[in-house]
């Protein structure tokens, strides 16, 4: 492996991570926040001192190829979320490490889950610290950097390795280019969403906070009683509608900038995802009428939620702890089916959930007519064969990791509801599980081993585990072969 | 500039690589999805898998706003068709790769109906290149710039030449030929010498002169060939057919060794004045028998690398015939000048790099490149620009006043119909064409030589 170039990546993320530090810095200062502010600044600081003997280090040759880019890809998902972590425990306001870690990795992965009881004891600082991880965990780090680094030939790798789903390409020839369009549609999405939830009267900074919530699909809020705080039906429209935005494919973004709206119509992940997510709202708004007695009320609760679970951000509106059983199903489903890829929402992904579907309807045809040749397409098109594959073998994977996971959690004893419902909540980067996990509480009763092993899946998932896990095949870290 | 490449093979995909490392954002196109991956994964270009000739492929990669399309599949038919579609979409400017002599003769005058910008045909600029070689036998490699009238030769220095072991300033001054030192590699590093530079046996060095002072230079250091009167080509092909049809008509003797009966009886029937022998150019006794000791220059140009470097190596050692040898694998480059064949020639090089100094003319417009090559296995760069206006801090300065970028050479002037070589007094005037050499550096405009 090439471990000078991985080095200098390195050393070259440290520095725009410690530029990272300062916007929240500037927002501690805007509110007079002494200790939240000079937190920031020791860990900006600390970042860019130690970025600078580490650029000394030139790389000996630019080789890159798929191993050094999974594990450059899992260093830096390793080394941001610690260095995330440091201000909440330098400041004080998360006395804990392993909670301020907690915190810090659900932030960037967009998880969303909280060890926090009383959210709002927080400084200004440290809550749009923890939105904006969401922001830039949502679309990517390196996808960041790719956006604002010079252009290199590697950057496919960087990105394949860090974007989530079972595809990835690129929509213009540049790599670069890409990471700046992603980033573009991205932000201005996000500047929508805080401009309509102001017009909603929700306070500038909330909004702000919010909006980059919804976009990471992460899913912290600033208040304890989440979203439902305001109790406005527009506010629950808006970050409804702005989820489901968030939770699409980004090509569909560029396809439609460039107006090949035929294209978009075709796309079958886009159609899937919608139709789930109607066929939901109004499976669980029919359940849940009886609750609320209005239609309206029931089908605003119940469109949130659906939108909240499956894009995998977490916001709630409602406690859906004490909906019925039939609902509560329905939304633990949602969570392995998650959003499109591409997009920054996490989950399953749509598209491989039609992948897995398409193949099973081949080995059934297969069974029927064992000599008949059947290929899995997708939008007219014959579909790789490596890449079902590789669907395949990531749904082991993800099977056999929560799994773990959960045989680990079990052993703090909580039921078995909450331990099912915490991994697959984590690992999914969705945040609320269901009973003691639930929307309306908090993760803040485990042990710090199972905080440990949830804040691992939370990253497993985020990076569709493949890049954490080569960093434990020793073949990688050898010189030869 | 916007462009997509249509066909991912050799050709291709080298350009793919050159032109996305220029900034330029590419698209490829291929059929084949495998070629295509590997494309995907080392360069920063898109992909498209499908066929190029589908107009509705073409307009997935945007070639309708690509200011220029590249045809490079392996049928020329295609190519052309590719190109007529790519124009009736919108493509500013159209390549082709046509290789069948028949449709490459008659290309100009069916260009204009197709909208095609350019024609390139490998096999014939592959075999310009070797006639340019056999011509100067002592060197390696010819390239000619400013109309001809300066040449680029790369040349093995042997430790029987004069200039061994003596520094370059000496060099220049104990000389009256005029010639410039302009790119040294030595293992594998590369030095763009100053005065100080002590040139050592085994050194491949690339000296521009013009012919005239060139064909002095081997004279003075000693190691001037007898010119070449006869030469045997190995593989019958359209390199061979180009080459022989430049060579008889310089009156050189050629003997034609072909595998394929048929093709002999077609090469017999074009060339009644070259000798063509249907036998197998790997078979040594036939190369013995046809003469090879005897002959002055050997062309291995079969299909196969491998086999051209057999035979060349065994020319090599069996006579003291110059050796050309054709390698389409870069990668075979490095390790066959090793092993003492030197004097390599790659289509997939030459055509390339006249794609590449066409769209690097385009890319400015106020000083244009002229020409453009790589020497030194890409690693140097030989452009020559043309002065349209006063460049302040470059027109009108002495050279040894200007603040150039490190590794950058001024290495000759052409002024009116007169070429010289500079020395620190000399100037560049407006209206001059300068061959600017330099390592590391890509100058697409002559501005960007300054500090």
């Amino acid at each position: 492996m090439n471990k000078t170039l991985v080095f200098h990546y390195l050393s070259k993320m440290t520095f725009v991570g410690s530029a990272l530090f300062l916007l929240p810095a500037a927002v501690s200062l805007i509110y007079g926040e002494a200790d939240a502010f000079r937190s920031f600044i020791i860990v900006a600081s600390g970042l860019a001192l130690l970025s600078l003997p580490m650029s000394v280090i030139k790389p000996k040759t630019d080789e890159m190829y798929t191993r050094e880019s999974l594990v450059i890809v899992a260093m830096l998902w390793i080394v941001f979320p610690v260095a995330g972590a440091l201000p909440f425990v330098i400041s004080g306001e998360i006395p804990r490490f392993i909670d301020a870690l907690f915190e810090s990795v659900s932030g960037f992965t967009t998880t969303g889950a909280t060890i926090l009881t009383d959210v709002e004891s927080l400084s200004h600082g440290m809550l749009f610290w923890r939105s904006f991880t969401h922001w830039i965990g949502g679309m990517g780090i390196l996808v960041f950097a790719l956006a604002v680094f010079p252009s290199s030939k590697d950057s496919l790798f960087l990105m394949r390795a860090e974007c989530p789903g079972p595809q990835v390409g690129k929509f213009v020839p540049k790599g670069k280019k890409t990471a700046v369009y992603l980033y573009t549609i991205y932000g201005v999405l996000t500047i929508v969403t805080v401009i309509l939830l102001c017009a909603g009267d929700m306070p500038f900074f909330d909004s702000v906070c919010h909006a980059m919530g919804a976009a990471g699909t992460g899913g912290f809020g600033i208040k304890n009683a989440g979203i439902a705080y305001y109790d406005s039906a527009y506010i629950d429209i808006v970050i409804t509608v702005m989820m489901m935005l968030f939770g699409v494919n980004f090509n569909i973004f560029y396809l439609l900038l460039i107006r090949r709206f035929r294209d978009v119509g075709k796309n079958l992940e886009l159609r899937v995802y919608l139709i789930i997510f109607a066929a939901s709202s109004l499976l669980i708004g029919a359940n849940i009428f009886p609750m609320y007695k209005t239609a309206g009320k029931s089908l605003r609760y119940s469109a949130f939620q659906v939108a909240s679970i499956m894009t995998t951000t977490g916001y709630a509106t409602a406690d859906y702890n004490l909906w019925p059983e039939f609902s509560k199903m329905i939304l633990v489903m949602l969570m392995f089916v998650g959003a499109c890829a591409g997009s920054t929402g996490g989950g399953f992904k749509v598209q491989r959930l039609i992948i897995i579907i398409k193949n099973t309807g081949r080995f059934f045809k297969k069974l029927l007519h064992p000599k008949s040749v059947n290929l899995v397409t997708s939008e007219d098109k014959a579909m790789d064969t490596a890449v079902v594959h590789g669907v395949n073998s990531y749904l082991g994977i993800y099977i056999f990791l929560m799994m773990g996971s959960m045989l680990v959690i079990s052993l703090d004893n909580h039921g078995f509801a909450t331990s099912f419902s915490a991994v697959t909540a984590c690992f999914n980067n969705i945040g609320p599980g269901i009973e003691l996990v639930g929307p309306m509480e908090n993760y803040s009763f485990f042990s710090d081993v199972s905080k440990i092993v949830l804040s691992l899946d939370m990253i497993f998932g985020r990076l569709e585990c493949t890049p954490l896990m080569i960093m434990f095949v020793p073949s990688v870290w050898k010189k030869k072969f | 500039m916007k462009m997509a490449i249509i066909g991912n093979g050799k050709v291709g995909s080298s350009l793919a690589a050159m032109l996305s490392n220029e900034k330029h954002d590419v698209t490829v196109i291929d059929i084949n999805s495998d070629a295509l991956e590997k494309t995907q994964n080392t360069e920063d270009v898109m992909c498209i898998e499908g066929n190029g000739i589908d107009k509705d492929i073409q307009k997935q990669a945007n070639v309708g706003k690509s200011g220029i399309v590249i045809a490079t599949t392996h049928y020329d038919e295609v190519n052309l068709l590719c190109c007529l579609i790519a124009r009736k979409l919108g493509a500013a400017r159209t390549i082709a790769r046509v290789r069948n002599p028949e449709y490459y003769k008659q290309i100009d005058f069916i260009r204009d109906d197709l909208g095609l910008t350019m024609a390139i045909n490998p096999e014939g600029i592959t075999a310009d290149e070797i006639l340019r070689v056999l011509i100067t036998p002592e060197a390696a490699k010819v390239e000619v710039f400013e109309r001809g009238k300066m040449e680029l030769v790369e040349y093995k220095l042997p430790e029987t030449s004069a200039i061994v072991n003596c520094s370059l300033k000496d060099v220049y001054k104990r000389t009256k030929v005029k010639f410039l030192i302009c790119a040294v590699q030595r293992e594998s590093e590369i030095y763009i010498p100053d005065g100080e530079f002590i040139p050592q046996a085994g050194d491949r060095i690339n000296i521009a002169a013009s012919h005239r002072d060139i064909e002095q230079f081997f004279r003075m250091s000693g190691t001037v060939k007898d010119k070449v009167k006869s030469c045997m080509i190995v593989g019958g092909g359209r390199i061979c057919y180009y080459l022989t049809k430049a060579l008889l008509s310089i009156g050189m003797h050629v003997k034609i060794i072909e595998n394929n009966l048929t093709r002999c009886k077609e090469l017999a029937e074009l060339f009644p004045k070259a000798a063509v022998i249907c036998g197998d150019g790997t078979d040594q006794d036939l190369l013995v028998e046809e003469g090879i000791r005897e002959a002055d220059a050997f062309v291995a140009i079969t299909g196969i690398d491998e086999e051209n470097i057999i035979m060349s190596l065994y020319a090599k050692n069996n006579s003291n015939a110059k050796v050309v040898t054709k390698i389409n694998r870069e990668s075979y480059v490095d390790l066959t000048s090793k092993i003492g064949l030197d004097c390599i020639i790659s289509p997939k090089t030459l055509s390339t790099n006249a794609v590449l100094a066409y769209v690097r003319s385009l890319d400015n417009t106020e000083s244009n490149i002229e020409s453009i090559y790589h020497i030194v296995n890409n690693r140097v760069e030989a452009a020559e620009f043309k002065i349209r206006k006063e460049i302040p801090g470059l027109t009108g300065i002495r050279l040894k006043d200007l603040r150039i970028k490190k590794d950058t050479l001024i290495c000759s002037v052409l002024r009116g119909r007169q070429m010289f070589i500079p020395d620190g007094t000399a100037t560049i005037e407006l209206g001059d064409s300068v061959v600017v050499i330099s390592k590391e550096h890509r100058f697409s405009d002559i501005h960007d030589i300054l500090e």
